[in-house]
């Protein structure tokens, strides 16, 4: 009772938010798994019918699901890859470049860009450019004896161009992170290492790495989180196709609940989903934590 | 010898580098100005060859006005409503530590929800409240995004700000209430600049949610470019010219916050 008085003022400035959090996420969350109970088609919602872990079961039994969370694994793993070593190296470029310079070029702003572009938009450049006869990729690579590709139209291409897509957006988040972590370094360390004559890699190995894993962690946490919430671009690009060469978990729960209309289904899927995200949460608030507090 | 052989190539991946972050941007914008009948031809025109901007005009016909006006109400009224509570709340968790970081991180983590795992039922609970298709039921959801995040950045450049200073403000008389608007608030006023600048951006390129509720009146942007494949194909010409329109004040924002950007981008870790 003390408490509260004590912080009365802090509690009625927090009142509305968590009020409207509740409202908004924890009560639909509970109303997921409470639907993710039953068997519940949209078009005749008064059937429903009470399966317990009957839609779980179905989805641990269902190929489509071990096939998309393949599919989720195979494009969260190769953009972080590329991202990573894509991202890493040009922060190491620029950061060379950057040295004993105050940080201001006309080339990062540039660089900046695609992560600020509607995901939706993305997927749309994207089909521009990978147009089979009249896009401007296959014709560059037309030089180099390369193509022409069939891109997204294509299943052994499909994901490939998907994963570009998110690879040509987010690696200059990685960069821009990276940068901001060496830039923090104490300066020292550098220029001690380069009298002693180190090369690059033997600071990146000795120096960058190991000072910087937590700055590393929450890059690839955020990261795996995000493509875990990855879906306007696939259903720009390819809509899961063709045939099921890009069906991502995301979108495949979408699809079972607004286009199959099995609710209970897609709600246990997105449970599954949810239980995923929570233990990549889990993981990055040791990292955020440690410094916070 | 050695050091302009270093140079060199560290000018070469810088500029492969720019060109092709760059080059998807250059081709929508590009894309967007050229005669439709140059967007299907071989080879393909790097520059324009006649600048037009006919598309920009003919995407009102596409409704792009209309859902520029929607985009516009949503994301305003998403980014104060989220701004505010979460300068609220943000200021509570760094002074009161209500929860200590596990409440907070608990704020922060609705961020991370996949979008999917929370539109069936808020789909369903609109239904029920006949709100499916209005900008209350898009503002909604774009809160779940944005005020867990503006709580958790507040909160972030709160802690830093020195709480001596509030101490001082209490021994003179100042009420609680009079710290916060007249000290906390002026204090922060670029953090609070910040928070909402990034809470516009994620409001203004939402897509899922604002596919989900809505159907014509409520119609944002990014849900209108995605609506301009026809049974004749993607008309290029409009689409890439919305998708400018809808690029230009993030990019107008993106260059204003720069200096904020690694902050907002990896939820306040990383300074």
């Amino acid at each position: 009772m003390n408490w509260i008085k004590e912080n009365i003022f802090g509690l009625s400035l927090l009142a509305p938010t968590v009020i409207i959090l509740l409202a908004v996420s924890i009560f639909p969350m509970i109303y997921t798994v409470w639907i993710s109970l039953y068997d519940f088609y949209l078009p005749r919602p008064n059937s429903k019918a009470f399966v317990g872990l009957g839609n779980y079961i179905e989805i641990l039994q269902d190929e489509m699901f071990w096939l998309t969370m393949k599919n989720t694994a195979v494009f969260m793993f190769t953009t972080i890859f590329f991202q990573f070593s894509i991202g890493l190296g040009l922060a190491l470029v620029f950061f060379e470049e950057f040295r004993g310079k105050s940080a201001k070029a006309i080339y990062l702003p540039l660089i900046l860009l695609p992560m600020m572009v509607a995901p939706v938009v993305v997927g749309y450049i994207f089909r521009l450019l990978y147009l089979v006869q009249w896009g401007p990729l296959n014709y560059m690579l037309g030089f180099i004896g390369l193509g022409p590709f069939e891109w997204t139209a294509d299943i052994s291409t499909s994901m490939m161009s998907v994963i570009l897509a998110d690879v040509w957006q987010w690696t200059p988040f990685v960069t821009l992170v990276l940068l901001a972590g060496l830039v923090s370094l104490p300066s020292e360390l550098f220029e001690v290492a380069d009298m002693d004559g180190a090369t690059l890699w033997q600071k990146l190995i000795f120096i960058i790495l190991p000072l910087m894993t937590r700055v590393i962690a929450i890059i690839l946490l955020i990261r795996m989180v995000d493509s875990l919430r990855e879906m306007d671009k696939i259903y720009i690009m390819t809509q899961g196709g063709p045939g099921t060469s890009t069906q991502l978990v995301t979108f495949w729960a979408y699809l079972s609940g607004f286009k199959y209309f099995k609710v209970g289904y897609a709600a246990a899927m997105s449970v599954i989903l949810l239980i995923m995200t929570i233990i990549l949460a889990t993981g990055l608030a040791k990292f955020l934590h440690k410094e916070q507090n | 010898m050695n050091y302009l052989g270093s140079n060199i190539i560290k000018y070469v991946i810088i500029l492969t580098a720019v060109a092709f972050f760059f080059f998807p941007i250059w081709w929508m914008f590009i894309t967007s100005m050229k005669p439709q009948l140059e967007v299907m031809y071989y080879p393909p025109k790097f520059l324009p060859p006649e600048i037009t901007f006919k598309y920009y005009f003919d995407s009102l016909h596409w409704e792009a006005g209309h859902s520029i006006k929607n985009s516009f109400i949503i994301t305003s009224v998403t980014t104060v409503i989220a701004t505010i509570l979460g300068c609220m709340a943000g200021y509570s968790f760094a002074r009161y530590k209500i929860g200590g970081f596990h409440l907070p991180f608990w704020v922060l983590s609705i961020r991370m929800m996949p979008p999917v795992a929370a539109i069936i039922p808020l789909f369903m609970i609109m239904l029920k409240l006949r709100l499916i298709d209005t900008h209350l039921a898009i503002i909604i959801t774009h809160l779940l995004v944005t005020l867990p995040f503006a709580v958790w950045m507040m909160r972030g450049f709160f802690i830093e700000m020195p709480v001596e200073i509030e101490e001082a403000a209490t021994i003179d008389g100042c009420s609680k209430w009079q710290i916060l608007w007249r000290i906390a608030f002026p204090l922060t006023a670029p953090g609070i600049a910040v928070t909402a600048l990034f809470c516009f951006i994620f409001s203004w390129n939402e897509f899922v949610f604002a596919l989900v509720l809505s159907r014509k009146d409520a119609i944002t942007l990014p849900v209108i470019i995605a609506g301009t494949r026809t049974q004749f194909g993607i008309h290029w010409s409009v689409m890439t010219a919305m998708s400018a329109m809808a690029c230009l004040p993030v990019f107008a924002i993106a260059l204003v916050a720069q200096k904020y950007l690694v902050r907002g981008l990896t939820l306040g870790a990383i300074k």
